[in-house]
């Protein structure tokens, strides 16, 4: 299936501390709306794009957002609404943005950067934006509008991915999904890196632990119908929880992105590819190298061989990368 | 659909993992045993029988979160399932 990605602009409400969007905002123009319209057209015409992805910046904040939504629904593609939830705290904005639109079509992911406002915030770098988004998304929920909540795992939050886990089913109740990812250390300088990269070896124990709570949940109280693990390698957990881990196939990725360029044009990027793969030299060797979500690029070059493990047919994660 | 062995740590056994792909994603699909044992989280002790997770028999024990002995039986993710006696809320 063909999918598209359409940044709205790199304007953002949020300045988060790894988000390289916050320095693009007044360098770079956003494409007219007409030009992602014609480029959305176009997608689904010639490209045979069934999904797209609505991210930005904040595409809440662009000022023909319902026009373009409303235009994504009418050519019925899937929408991933990639959005800080900020925005949804006020119940009008919410009736305004969906106004019109069916509520199947759309699929909306928001980041929670931890279970405590004042870790989120510190993040976000605006003061109050943990109960807004919270509020956001209770408040596209109840309008019936599915919602995966999603933490890029750092070394700021994840010894408390346990208990991340279980806010978020007490907040946000069993049909919520989540997923928990890897970060992309993509445009941040090497000190900013250092602060906040956490090591697989690290991250695993604590993760097994909130999936161990995951699995609990799901048998008690059928949560998390989707759950899933992404930008993270396998060998840096148990086998008994690689069935969290998801991968999305590296093939027909249609990628438009807006703006490319200070003219504020749409650019394509035909047959692009996510630069999330197998990069270490244990991979070679490794019996599940083919179903291995993999790490960021950018989060290989910067640890290093040494953070992953190969493994073997029947055997366990062997102690040497080889 | 392929399948592969490997050893499980946590289980302390050999498991067997088969690989699908679906809606663009690969997924690792687990089909195996499971006795979860006894479980802190909800003060319970939990006997999953046969896990292949989403179409699977599961007898989940006694429970003391819901004070009750629950009997999910046959669970199909979203389907047929018999919660057994319960004292719960």
């Amino acid at each position: 299936m063909s999918s598209m990605y359409l940044a709205l602009g790199y304007r953002c409400n949020h300045r988060c501390y790894f988000c390289p969007c916050g320095n693009n905002a007044v360098k770079t123009a956003a494409a007219s709306t007409e030009d992602m319209l014609r480029a959305i057209e176009q997608g689904v015409k010639e490209q045979g794009v069934r999904h797209i992805t609505l991210s930005g910046g904040e595409p809440t904040l662009h000022p023909d957002f319902h026009t373009i939504l409303r235009r994504c629904a009418e050519l019925e593609l899937q929408i991933g609404l990639l959005t800080n939830g900020d925005t949804f705290h006020k119940m009008e904005n919410v009736e305004r943005f969906f106004d019109g639109i069916p509520g199947q079509y759309i699929h909306i992911t928001t980041a929670l950067h931890s279970h405590q406002p004042e870790p989120h915030d510190r993040v976000t770098g605006a003061p109050g934006s943990f109960a807004r988004s919270v509020q956001g998304l209770l408040n596209v929920m109840s309008r019936g509008l599915q919602v995966t909540v999603k933490q890029v795992i750092s070394r700021w939050n994840y010894r408390q991915l346990p208990d991340f886990v279980d806010f978020c089913f007490r907040e946000f109740g069993p049909r919520v999904s989540m997923t928990l990812c890897g970060m992309d250390f993509c445009g941040m300088q090497p000190e900013q890196i250092s602060a906040v990269a956490a090591p697989y070896s690290e991250i695993g124990p604590r993760l097994e632990k909130a999936l161990d709570l995951v699995m609990s949940l799901r048998q008690q109280f059928h949560a998390f119908p989707h759950f899933s693990v992404a930008d993270l390698p396998l060998c840096c957990v148990d086998p008994y929880y690689w069935e969290f881990f998801a991968k999305v196939s590296r093939s027909t990725l249609t990628q438009y992105s807006a703006p490319a360029d200070s003219q504020g044009h749409v650019k394509s990027s035909f047959g692009s590819t996510n630069d999330c793969d197998i990069f270490f030299e244990a991979c070679r060797n490794c019996c599940v190298a083919e179903h291995c979500p993999g790490v960021w690029r950018t989060a290989y070059q910067y640890f290093g061989e040494s953070e992953a493990r190969c493994i073997r047919p029947g055997c366990g994660v062997s102690d040497n990368a080889d | 659909m392929d399948k592969l062995q490997v050893f499980s740590k946590k289980l302390g056994s050999a498991m067997e993992l088969s690989f699908a792909t679906a809606g663009g994603t690969d997924h690792i699909v687990r089909s195996s045993w499971l006795n979860s044992g006894w479980s802190n989280y909800s003060d319970s002790w939990l006997n999953s029988g046969w896990n292949n997770y989403s179409y699977s028999w599961q007898n989940n024990g006694w429970n003391n979160y819901s004070s009750g002995w629950v009997n999910s039986g046959w669970s199909n993710y979203g389907s047929w399932s018999n919660g057994g006696w319960s004292n719960g809320k």
